[in-house]
């Protein structure tokens, strides 16, 4: 293959610009439009991912199965959960129905006891004041967060911060200093709880311990490691924590995982079928760039005589015009990827969603083009090589 | 340099009578010779040196360039002989418009595969022997008629191939033109290299060691 020859391929397709300009621009269209359905797909599930980590999508929690509610968690279990591969951080957990009084209001809502860990473990966040933290647990404080929407239904406000309530814990009503309000909606408790709760209050763990009288605690919450998070995982986990408590199928592991692998799944398959549409106008774009050729062939019939008279073996026809072919789909598949970077990248800054390249679709695109190009670059290349060159220095 | 045994080139085109452009030719050109091959328009002279440069295959006959037997090569074969041992002069100079001077006097020496250090210092050569080493970046539409003819010797200079054809080389030019084109291609003649110039034209042929008359595809002296 003679590759010295490198600056007049370059300047074939210089000479027909508008018709390189051409195909170029349909190799650039076909992969734009593969990258940003790729890209949309990737920064959505990147979104999903994001939102059901503020979710509380990492965290499980363990507790006694409908079966079998004689099982005691205790402060070892804490530890020894705590210390198992793929959970970063254990919490013990105290739950009980309740209602909460405030201003002679009643709210029915659910209280937990938690620690300071609640904030990571259970994604709660403080609107204001604070969280529950370990001062309080350690002096079986009265303190409590409570939820934005209890403090807007009986205050009409969102800061509560300093006022009391009255919680209904146990048959009978205790009273406590509200800290912080935490934000409604969307924690790790209530995506487990599937919404059947509409409001919780949160209290140390010790106090809910001293007014229930129970020495155990009814659930310990898992931090799961991100990165080993999957349904296999809690399967394992449950495996592992009836085999620490060794009681065999007495502990279940609740989480959101599934749901999240569910809904990437589906993305995925959109994403999927959608850049495989869009794939086909890479095909398109390949015939369009052996038309081009064949039309070149066509053009420079005289061109490829003379270089044939000149010494050009066959080979060196075809590799000048099938290198000719793949640089053309080269620079229209990074055209295209430039711009499609470009459009996702100014997407994701108007929607405030961190850009996230898609690099992978950008190179399998890119690779795919070229592929593309070398293919339907072959037969007009072939066309060309198989001239003989009087006839060639004829036309 | 050249046997060629009665060569015979029959075109037969669709649907039409078969034409004879060349009929039982034989002839012999030895190393270093500066042949003329005279005929008139349609004579067959162009089909023979299509056939003597390898860009056309005899019909019937044998034909040895340097003691090959091209008739027994294939395609990549007759690229090879063309690339080492033939170089053209065409009359419609057949530079390649996109490129250079210089890039047009590079490409037979791109295709031998030489190294591009040696490449430019051969083209500055050639291009210095036929007077254009300052037109070397100019390309083939900003130069006259004569330069372009130029350029096409330098070509053949630069490929040093031992056989050099032109046809009608001084046909688009104008006589000053014609007579230094004429002049270079017996300096190249001088310097060792075989020459076959196919002409009409009588005095230019008059300027060859020896001349070959051609008509009806039928040598005539």
């Amino acid at each position: 293959m003679n590759y010295g020859n490198f600056s007049g391929i370059i300047k074939s397709i210089k000479r027909g610009r508008g018709r390189s300009w051409l195909t170029l621009c349909s190799v650039a269209v076909g992969v734009f439009a593969v990258v940003v359905i790729s890209g949309i797909g990737s920064i959505g599930s990147e979104r999903i991912s994001s939102t059901m980590m503020t979710m509380g999508i990492n965290s499980a929690m363990v507790q006694a199965s409908d079966e079998d509610s004689t099982v005691a968690l205790t402060r070892e279990d804490v530890a020894a959960f705590g210390r198992l591969q793929g959970v970063n951080k254990a919490m013990p957990l105290m739950a009980a129905m309740s209602r909460s009084v405030i201003l002679e209001n009643c709210v029915n809502c659910y209280a937990w006891g938690v620690d300071e860990d609640a904030r990571e473990i259970i994604s709660i966040e403080a609107v204001y004041g604070r969280l529950i933290d370990n001062h309080d647990v350690e002096n079986r404080s009265c303190v409590c967060v409570i939820d934005e929407d209890i403090a807007r239904q009986t205050y009409g406000r969102g800061n509560i911060v300093g006022k009391k309530i009255k919680l209904l814990l146990n048959g009978s009503y205790y009273e406590f200093e509200v800290v912080g309000v935490a934000k409604s909606g969307i924690t790790g408790l209530q995506s487990m709880m599937a919404g059947i709760i509409p409001d919780f209050a949160y209290i140390p763990y010790s106090t809910m311990q001293d007014i229930t009288g129970k020495s155990s605690f009814d659930k310990i919450a898992l931090l799961l490691d991100s990165k080993s998070a999957d349904e296999n995982l809690t399967e394992t986990l449950t495996e592992q924590v009836n085999g620490i408590k060794k009681c065999e199928g007495s502990l279940v592991i609740n989480n959101f995982q599934s749901q999240k692998g569910q809904l990437t799944d589906i993305l995925s398959v959109v994403t999927t079928v959608l850049s495989l549409i869009a794939g086909i106008s890479l095909i398109v774009s390949g015939i369009t760039v052996m038309t081009t050729m064949l039309v070149s062939v066509g053009e420079r019939k005289r061109e490829i005589g003379i270089k044939k008279s000149i010494g050009a073996k066959s080979g060196d026809i075809m590799w000048e015009f099938l290198s000719e072919s793949v640089l053309l789909t080269a620079l229209g598949s990074c055209l295209g990827i430039i711009l499609a970077l470009l459009c996702c990248f100014i997407g994701c800054a108007a929607l405030s969603v961190p850009f996230t390249a898609p690099v992978g679709a950008a190179a399998l695109s890119f690779a795919f083009s070229v592929f593309m190009g070398a293919v339907f670059g072959v037969y007009p290349a072939g066309k060309a090589a198989g001239m003989k060159p009087i006839d060639a220095l004829r036309s | 340099m050249i046997k060629a045994e009665n060569l015979t080139k029959i075109y037969s085109p669709c649907g039409g009578c078969p034409v004879t452009a060349l009929d039982d030719i034989s002839l012999e050109v030895a190393d270093g010779e500066f042949l003329a091959v005279v005929g008139a328009s349609g004579s067959g002279k162009t089909t023979l040196m299509n056939i003597i440069g390898c860009l056309d295959m005899p019909t019937e006959g044998r034909y040895c360039l340097d003691g090959t037997d091209v008739s027994t090569l294939d395609s990549r074969g007759l690229s090879s002989v063309r690339s080492k041992k033939i170089s053209f002069v065409f009359q419609g100079f057949n530079l390649i418009p996109t490129l250079t001077a210089a890039e047009n006097v590079e490409l037979p020496l791109i295709y031998r595969r030489m190294a591009a250090a040696q490449r430019k210092e051969i083209v500055k050569q050639a291009l210095e022997a036929v007077g254009l080493e300052k037109r070397a970046n100019h390309l083939p539409l900003e130069l006259s008629g004569g330069q372009q003819q130029r350029v096409a010797i330098a070509r053949a200079f630069a490929s040093d191939a031992p056989l050099i054809l032109a046809d009608e080389p001084c046909g688009n030019l104008d006589s000053k033109a014609g007579e230094t084109v004429m002049s270079m291609l017996r300096q190249m003649n001088k310097m060792g290299k075989t020459v076959v110039l196919i002409t009409h034209d009588n005095a230019a042929a008059k300027t060859a060691d020896r001349e070959l008359r051609i008509s009806d595809g039928r040598i005539c002296v």
